[in-house]
């Protein structure tokens, strides 16, 4: 159960950053398409790194000696990282209902009380569980475990930024490139 | 924060004031003026560009400005800057019309940009087939961009590298976002005067809203969204240089003396997360009585100097 939660929030956090990562690579004016498209796009690259992820579990619980109190711990170590996680989730959830369905005022105190700067603090709260959840623990497996989850997740969301920079410079350089003679 | 801080953006360009030629920028004169004055961080940032001759290389700065312009478009669309600009002009075209002054109806957005406002008011403004909207830009490769996206979604409206206030045909209503708190004293006083002497019928210029809070919020907005170094450095000073409603309706007042100024969303809060952008409004006296009217709900957040029509 808590890894089925784990990888929803995974995948959720990947349409996310999906979305962060194309929205300021985009100037179109109608564009619910690309950010369909980008939501998408993020959440099938987490859930990617959800099946290496749990391919690399199997693999270090199955060179442990002892992997059925190993995936116990790490159960219970995901659980308390949720915890953390979830209560993020239902900021943003709110803050989203706000921005989609509220008027012109509640889309403002929800763009800058919660939207803003939750983006920024995200780092820091997937550190905050990384160190609820690992707290007293000594257990390598479950220590790498978790260390290589959190920073997967972290470098997903930098990974699909860059992917879109790049496409926008790519669109960019090629009418740039066609003007240069005129150019003054 | 000094008065004499300036936005990177500002000073890395510089335009022929008649023929609109881009003219060479000496990067070590950028970065010692910043030193000087005091923006080390701002300093930091040009002095890593590179050099042609000792001049900053156009083409390097225009990557840098279109990279900027399209973060700043994200916060545009977070913060529905097309439809508050809708939201004041559809009313305002409504009284023109009924007072019977010959249309077409050119919307001139000064410092245009990538033109998020005009594409946006063209796609969803709904403001009517004599309506012209037009965005003029200094930047030739802003223009260029504007202009490549209108055309890739098919919008009605048009950009130009020209000096919003010298068109061959003159704006009947000048808007901008995000472009007065780059004017300050005598140069605000002209941007505003500009204008009238057009002769134009009104303006609306939307600008962040100083308070408290807006050097955090501006901080937090460009660290989050914001990649270009420049992007982050020239909003956060943005919130700083963002002037006091009071100074603006005063100015524009002074600059107009025959229409009626007013000012959305001027009034301070003490919790100002509501209301984080205000506009100048500039209309011909004889058109007040009529917009306030077409304004219905909006009326109320609108203060008039001089008080009621
Ligand atoms: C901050 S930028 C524009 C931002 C844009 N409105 C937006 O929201 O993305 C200011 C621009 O104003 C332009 N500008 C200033 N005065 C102008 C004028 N009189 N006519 C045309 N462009 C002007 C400058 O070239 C500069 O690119």
């Amino acid at each position: 159960m808590i890894a089925a939660w784990m990888v929803l929030f995974a995948v959720l956090d990947g349409a996310f950053a999906g979305f962060r990562g194309a929205a300021p690579c985009n100037a179109r004016i109608r564009k619910r398409r690309y950010y369909a498209r980008a939501l998408s796009f993020g959440a099938l690259a987490a859930f990617a790194l959800c099946l290496v992820l749990a391919a690399l579990t199997a693999i270090l619980l199955a060179a442990s000696p002892t992997p059925a109190a190993d995936y116990a711990t790490l159960v219970a170590v995901g659980g308390r990282m949720l915890s953390v996680f979830s209560v993020y989730a239902v900021c943003v959830a709110l803050a989203l209902l706000g921005y989609l369905l509220g008027g012109a005022d509640l889309r403002v105190l929800s763009t800058v009380s919660i939207l803003g700067p939750f983006t920024l603090i995200r780092p820091w709260m997937v550190l905050a569980a990384v160190v609820y959840g690992l707290r007293g623990q000594t257990n390598g497996t479950v220590i790498t475990l978790t260390l290589a989850s959190a920073g997967a997740v972290l470098l997903l969301g930098r990974g699909l930024g860059r992917f879109y920079e790049q496409r926008l410079q790519r669109e960019l350089d090629a009418p740039l490139a066609r003007a240069r003679p005129g150019h003054r | 924060m000094q008065e004499s801080w300036r936005e990177i953006s500002d000073l890395v360009v510089a335009y022929d004031p008649v023929t609109l030629a881009r003219q060479p920028v000496l990067r070590e004169q950028v970065v010692a003026r910043l030193r000087a004055q005091g923006q080390g961080r701002a300093a930091r940032i040009v002095a890593r560009w590179p050099v042609r001759d000792g001049r900053l290389i156009d083409e390097f700065v225009d990557g840098v400005l279109l990279r900027a312009h399209h973060q700043l478009q994200r916060l545009s669309e977070e913060f529905r800057q097309g439809e508050r600009t809708q939201r004041l002009l559809s009313p305002l075209l409504a009284v023109l019309r009924a007072a019977g002054v010959a249309p077409p109806y050119r919307v001139v957005d000064v410092g245009s940009g990538l033109g998020y406002v005009v594409r946006w008011l063209a796609a969803h403004g709904g403001l009517g087939p004599d309506v012209e909207l037009l965005g003029c830009d200094y930047n030739a490769t802003l223009v260029r961009r504007a202009r490549a996206l209108a055309e890739a979604e098919g919008l009605r409206c048009r950009f130009e590298v020209a000096n919003a206030f010298a068109l061959a045909e003159p704006a009947t209503v000048f808007v901008s976002t995000g472009v007065i708190h780059h004017f300050r004293g005598p140069e605000l006083h002209g941007f505003i005067e500009a204008q009238r002497r057009v002769p134009a019928r009104a303006f609306l210029h939307s600008d962040i809203k100083p308070s408290y809070l807006a050097p955090l919020g501006a901080w937090l907005f460009h660290q989050a969204r914001m990649r270009e170094p420049l992007a982050r450095h020239d909003g956060i000073l943005s919130a700083l240089r963002a002037h006091e409603a009071e100074i603006l309706s005063r100015t524009a007042s002074a600059a107009c003396p025959d229409w009626s100024i007013g000012m959305l969303d001027g009034a301070r809060s003490s919790v100002p997360v509501l209301r984080v952008m205000q506009t100048l409004i500039g209309v011909e006296h004889s058109l007040r009585a009529g917009f306030e009217r077409a304004l219905a709900g909006l009326g109320s957040r609108i203060t008039w100097r001089g008080g009621t029509a």
